[in-house]
């Protein structure tokens, strides 16, 4: 029918204008990648005149990247691991216990994402210092988990209310204890919020700054963001490595989506409507 | 199955405990230091009670960063969703061109802010910038602008690039809901020849409540403490016309040395969002259950 | 059931992993906190943490001294971290704060070191052999109260770099006051390049022309005007301040700045004059190294701002970069004073002065300059002043560049008058 055809035309434009704008600054990246140190200021944006691979393995070797690599992918992986496991256990009595303590512990738990960090600073480097965390990894992950519970529980209290009590039910009268409940029912239940949560807090995880700077200072234990601003100067930035490295340091976490997708769309997850 | 059992608090304890001691604990303690003046860095702090709070309430700088703050949330808040949403319900197809869309708009989302700043600074460029130049080769040379140098267009601009990041989040959050409206729904809807308007606005858009519900409440509260995107790309400038609260508290913090008049500002931020969010999640789980 | 063992495997590598990482990190921060008891006379093995900005452009080079060094001492070992300038201030303010201090580590010169000092966490040096042979200026920002706190290892010059070729295409001669350097700006504009590239979107460039200004306009006549400042005896309302305001924004009306001043960035600058589609730009002895990376086969000469009438002196702005200071809580203070002395040394400056392109803020250092950076020597020779923030009160400089952004998006005379108000009014609540 026309008016199908004209509804799919629209969404093709759509989205080949969106694709357009998302895709062009990231084009910019890769030729900066490709790009030698010295043609960099005179040629920022277009396609290199000499095209070249020494900056990915420049990099690789001057911010320490495999090393760099590795503790980002402690701190992100076990962060995330704890996210998924302590999250939608903690979302799991407050979306199912009707009572003025799970309103209560929800908006406590909420108000957490409200909270702005940088100030939080000072006394929570005075209280990693005073605990021995400073350059550990597991103080980073602490951190990170605290920070990001809130916006976890969130998300999992949010889905989790939309699976029936009666498979509760049923599993109780199949003689299952809570605690397998949850586990063999009701979270598998969570896979497309899971990925969801996975790939949402992978990205604020793996990209943050100011909280490795503070606390894993030690060139032995830099996450990669931090490894990447030491190509910035006080005056001078060296643009091609510090593209080279975000091109470098991307590659993981697309992978990972790319396989996580399988997870979101149709026919694995359908969903507790079905039973 | 009300009220709470022993098992349930051992489901809440870790989470629990972690938030508090690493979050709550800290953010805590440095609102004492808003009644103090202290510079951040002396050992001796002395209380002023609440004269940083009396202080802020006249200050037109912490009104023109309000303004510019609410600005912002209000237009991202809005804008990312009606196009992330958009996108979700395009997406929402099995097939390899979708699936690598899909990841192709996330990856704004990897790009570290200081990348974001230099590269939308060549974006933004008033002489040789990407958008001007590709403004002239069409003949529009009068709609270029200096996007990011001239007051009028500078939030805007940072709106733009702040949606272009986070797309791909909301994105992924609202396909995610999608997946629990069955495919019979949607099917059964098609067949009955209702116009995909119709289908998403009765069928679609109700389903997936919860995830509007985080959606928008995620993206008020993150517009509302913006501060890395606006940091990399003008600082808060020209002059102070992107400066929103996060920004200057930041600067009032760490460039003037006054820890306590900033912690101050931070307290009242909180204090808009928790208010702004409290209403919009009533409001909001309330259409839920409706549905 | 399957699903349970599967959720108690994954509790358990859970369990393990965060065991593991809580005890395997533990060792780098364990020696963190152990202080070193006995003499430090004893050749006991000793580490100094030192903690700066200038990773970015130095790394080689500290590496290379770090190394020497040990090889002087053996028993000491340099252990070496660097943070980007714009989060160096806040790390360090919050390890301090929290009783986290490095051994060694950076603070800017002048005013924005005083905290610090008044917080007691720096070590007096002024008993330092290396004192005696600071610069008087060099010296200056690195005291407080007539003491000596830090030892400066840099030294910058602001001036206008310029491409000697379009100069020379358009007989064009190095102008020495302002007049004639409106007039070739007027004549570089005519030939269609743009005369002075500024990158006023980064707010630290904006600073830059006022700096070059003052000291010729203010400093020469009254070299104690900060002094009078302090004392509340001047002001910046009243002062020489809204004539170079004036002129620096008639810069731009008169078109001699690129279009779109702030919106461009200190990159786009170098790239104009790398792609020789701008003449000239202000700043400082640094970009010239960034400016030939880019195009190696330019030309370029460097001259102080006229900023005088004729027959005036035009004198020049320079001022230290960086400075490195002991914490006085550290529990190596000898063995860090040996680092401090060691770098001081003609021989170990001159290197690092040699790598960075810098000037040297000691006496007795030979550096060889590039040639460019060399043209400005006769001119520090006959005067100079220090970049004028170093002797401000903490927040007048914020002030002050959020507010030129400001004149220039307004253009009015109002704004000035604005920011001059501003300036004072930050000054006084500072200064208190």
């Amino acid at each position: 029918m026309n008016s199908s055809i004209v509804n799919k035309v629209f969404r093709w434009i759509f989205l080949v204008i969106w694709s357009a704008i998302v895709i062009t600054p990231l084009i910019i990246v890769v030729f900066g990648a490709l790009k030698p140190s010295s043609e960099f200021l005179m040629n920022p944006i277009g396609w290199p005149d000499q095209v070249t691979f020494k900056n990915f393995a420049n990099a690789w070797k001057e911010a320490t990247l495999g090393l760099a690599f590795i503790n980002s992918l402690i701190v992100t992986g076990i962060t995330i691991l704890g996210l998924v496991v302590f999250g939608s256990a903690g979302a799991y009595p407050l979306s199912r216990r009707v009572s003025p303590l799970s309103n209560l512990l929800f908006i406590f738990f909420i108000s957490g994402i409200m909270l702005p960090f940088q100030l939080a600073m000072i006394p929570l480097y005075q209280l990693m210092n005073g605990l021995n965390l400073t350059n550990t990894h597991i103080g980073v992950i602490l951190i990170y988990m605290a920070s990001t519970l809130p916006f976890v529980i969130f998300l999992y209290t949010g889905f989790l209310k939309g699976i029936p009590r009666e498979l509760e039910e049923a599993a109780t009268i199949d003689g299952c204890g809570p605690i397998r409940t949850f586990v063999s029912i009701i979270f598998p239940l969570l896979k497309p919020v899971t990925a969801t949560v996975i790939i949402t807090n992978s990205l604020t995880v793996w990209n943050d700054f100011l909280t490795p700077l503070l606390f894993l200072q030690e060139k032995a234990f830099r996450t990669i963001p931090v490894a990447i601003f030491t190509f910035t100067g006080q005056y001078n930035n060296d643009w091609s490595l510090i593209f080279s490295s975000i091109a470098i340091s991307s590659l993981p976490l697309i992978i990972v989506f790319l396989l996580l997708q399988k997870h979101f769309i149709k026919g694995i997850a359908g969903g507790a409507v079905k039973g | 199955m009300t009220g709470w059992r022993k098992i349930d608090f051992a489901f809440v304890a870790p989470a629990l405990i972690i938030f508090v001691v690493f979050l709550v604990y800290p953010v805590i303690s440095s609102f004492y230091y808003s009644f103090t003046d202290w510079n951040g860095l002396n050992p001796t702090i002395s209380m002023v009670g609440v004269d940083n709070y009396k202080k802020l309430s006249q200050d037109s700088q912490v009104w023109n960063a309000l303004w510019n703050t609410l600005t912002f949330a209000f237009f991202v808040t809005i804008f990312q969703n009606v196009i992330s949403l958009m996108l979700a319900v395009l997406l929402d197809h099995v097939g390899r061109a979708y699936r690598v869309l899909r990841v192709l708009f996330l990856i704004p989302t990897l790009i570290s802010a200081l990348a974001i700043g230099f590269i939308w600074s060549y974006m933004y460029g008033p002489i040789s910038g990407v958008i001007n130049t590709l403004l002239e080769l069409v003949g529009l040379q009068s709609w270029t602008q200096d996007w990011l140098g001239d007051t009028k267009w500078s939030m805007t601009s940072i709106i733009f690039t702040n949606i272009w990041q986070w797309v791909g989040f909301s994105l992924i959050i609202y396909l995610a809901g999608l997946q629990g409206v069955s495919s019979e729904l949607k099917e059964a809807a098609d067949i009955d020849g209702a116009g995909a308007w119709k289908k998403f606005v009765h069928i679609t858009f109700p389903l997936i409540a919860p995830a509007f519900t985080i959606n928008i409440i995620m993206t008020m509260i993150g517009s509302l403490k913006v501060f890395d995107i606006i940091y990399v790309m003008t600082k808060g400038g020209p002059g102070d016309a992107t400066t929103s609260i996060a920004i200057l508290l930041y600067k009032q913090a760490f460039n003037f040395n006054q820890m306590g008049y900033g912690t101050a500002i931070a307290v009242v931020l909180f204090a808009i969002i928790l208010i702004l969010s409290l209403v919009l999640i009533t409001y909001l789980r309330r259409r839920e259950v409706q549905s | 059931m399957k699903k349970t063992k599967k959720f108690s495997w994954v509790l358990s590598i859970l369990v393990v992993a965060l065991f593991v990482t809580a005890c395997g990190g533990n060792t780098g921060s364990n020696s963190n906190n152990q202080s070193s008891e006995g003499s430090s006379n004893s050749a006991e093995k000793v580490t100094l943490k030192f903690y700066h900005w200038i990773g970015q452009e130095a790394g080689p080079v500290v590496k290379e001294i770090n190394d020497k060094f040990t090889e002087k001492y053996p028993h000491i070992t340099i252990e070496f971290e660097s943070a980007p300038t714009d989060q160096f201030e806040t790390v360090i303010k919050t390890r301090l704060a929290s009783g986290d201090a490095p051994d060694l580590f950076g603070v800017f010169p002048g005013t924005k070191k005083d905290p610090f000092v008044e917080a007691n966490y720096l070590m007096d040096l002024s008993d330092q052999e290396w004192v005696s042979r600071l610069y008087d200026s060099s010296q200056s920002v690195a005291s407080y109260d007539g003491k000596v706190y830090a030892l400066p290892i840099d030294s910058n010059v602001l001036g206008v770099v310029y491409n000697k070729q379009i100069f020379a295409e358009l007989g064009l001669e190095v102008p020495t006051n302002w007049d004639e350097f409106l007039a070739v700006s007027e004549k570089i504009k005519a030939a269609n390049i743009t005369p002075i590239a500024i990158g006023n979107k980064d707010l630290w460039i904006t600073q830059l022309i006022p700096y070059a200004m003052a000291p010729t306009a203010i400093y020469q006549e009254n070299i104690s005007f900060d002094e009078q400042m302090s004392k509340g005896q001047a002001t910046f309302t009243g002062s020489p301040w809204k004539q170079m305001m004036t002129d620096y924004l008639a810069l731009d009306q008169k078109g001699y700045f690129n279009k779109g001043v702030l919106g461009t960035t200190y990159d786009q600058t170098v790239q104009l004059i790398a792609s020789e589609k701008a003449a000239m730009t202000l700043n400082g002895n640094w970009v010239l190294s960034l400016i030939k990376q880019a195009n190696p086969d330019m030309d370029l000469g460097m001259f102080p701002l006229p900023y005088n009438m004729e027959g005036q002196d035009a004198w020049v702005a320079s001022s230290v970069g960086a400075m490195t200071a002991i914490s006085a809580t550290t529990s190596h203070p000898e063995e860090a004073k040996l680092y401090l002395d060691f770098w001081a040394s003609p021989e170990i400056l001159g290197l690092y002065a040699q790598e960075r392109k810098v000037f040297s803020p000691l006496d007795g250092v030979d550096v060889d300059l590039d040639p460019s950076a060399k043209e400005m020597e006769p001119y520090i020779a006959k005067g100079s002043y220090n970049f004028l923030d170093q002797k401000w009160p903490i927040g007048v400089q914020d002030v002050m560049m959020s507010e030129i952004q400001q004149v220039f998006a307004t253009g009015t005379e109002e704004s000035i008058d604005n920011m001059l108000a501003k300036m004072d009014a930050a000054y006084t609540e500072a200064n208190k």
